[in-house]
């Protein structure tokens, strides 16, 4: 059947109409995307080291409307942007609260860390003395065999230098990581000198 | 004396040193074994307390030594 002139007409009218409807959400759809990049970008510095996972969700998000954006499907673009806002949203809180939380716990190892870069250096001159003296001695006190003694002045070795990589970590700013040295070392440091029969005080 | 009786002195105040008190029949020999091991290292104990020990053979109950 050959199509009469009003149909014709209707046809046409209405892919002028969807033409219509799809040009008037290019520009909306354009901008939502341009909008969450721009928020993933002013949040990627930090969200990559807070929140690596999270932000690698809203990136494949991102990428998922900027094919839409390719093959030209607004609707879908505009009908999906909500929802990457929203994850944006949320990491974006996530970064501020693990970043504070990062923050609050430099602040209270650079407090302790004062502390302990005097205490440390205390413990393993005291051990040193100690060592230096038993291993010239001829015979050992009761209590400390030859074994056990080897075995702390291996620990105590290990100390030694687990104590450079913590002033090491310290001197670069990452007190957090001396902490956590620190804190193996003076475990270690309590442990040689119980073996050693060195009681405080 | 008076500074046989004071504590050894503070410029080494170090929380993790040791200390003794010399009790009735010890000697600096006696303090080396029961620490050390071996008796002849009693001048270990005695270097670290110069500063209230003034003779290895001379101490006295109650005087509180270092440890090293």
């Amino acid at each position: 059947m050959r199509p009469n002139r009003s149909s014709l007409f209707v046809v046409a009218a209405a892919a002028a109409l969807l033409a219509a409807g799809c040009a008037g959400q290019k520009e909306p759809a354009t901008k939502a995307v341009a909008d969450v990049e721009a928020s993933i970008a002013t949040l990627r510095e930090d969200a990559s080291k807070y929140a690596a996972t999270e932000l690698q969700s809203a990136d494949a998000a991102l990428a998922s409307l900027k094919a839409n954006l390719e093959k030209g499907d607004y609707k879908a673009i505009l009908a999906g942007a909500p929802a990457l806002v929203s994850q944006v949203d949320a990491l974006r809180k996530t970064v501020t609260d693990k970043k504070a939380e990062a923050e609050a716990a430099l602040e209270a190892a650079k407090g302790r860390w004062g502390e302990v870069s005097t205490d440390l250096p205390k413990m393993v001159e005291a051990i040193q003395g100690r060592l230096d003296i038993l291993t010239k001695s001829r015979k050992l006190p009761k209590g400390l065999d030859k074994a056990t003694l080897d075995s702390a002045v291996a620990s105590f070795d290990s100390m030694k230098s687990a104590w450079g990589e913590a002033t090491s970590a310290a001197t670069s700013g990452n007190f957090v990581e001396a902490m956590a040295k620190a804190d193996e070392i003076k475990a270690k440091g309590t442990e040689v000198m119980a073996a050693l029969g060195m009681t405080k005080g | 004396m008076a500074d046989a009786e004071q504590d050894p002195k503070p410029a080494t105040d170090n929380p993790y040193a040791q200390h003794y008190v010399v009790k009735k029949g010890d000697t600096l020999s006696k303090i080396a074994e029961e620490f050390y091991g071996d008796k002849m290292l009693y001048t270990k104990i005695f270097e670290a307390n110069t500063d209230v020990l003034k003779d290895p053979d001379r101490i006295r109950p109650g005087q509180k030594l270092r440890i090293p």
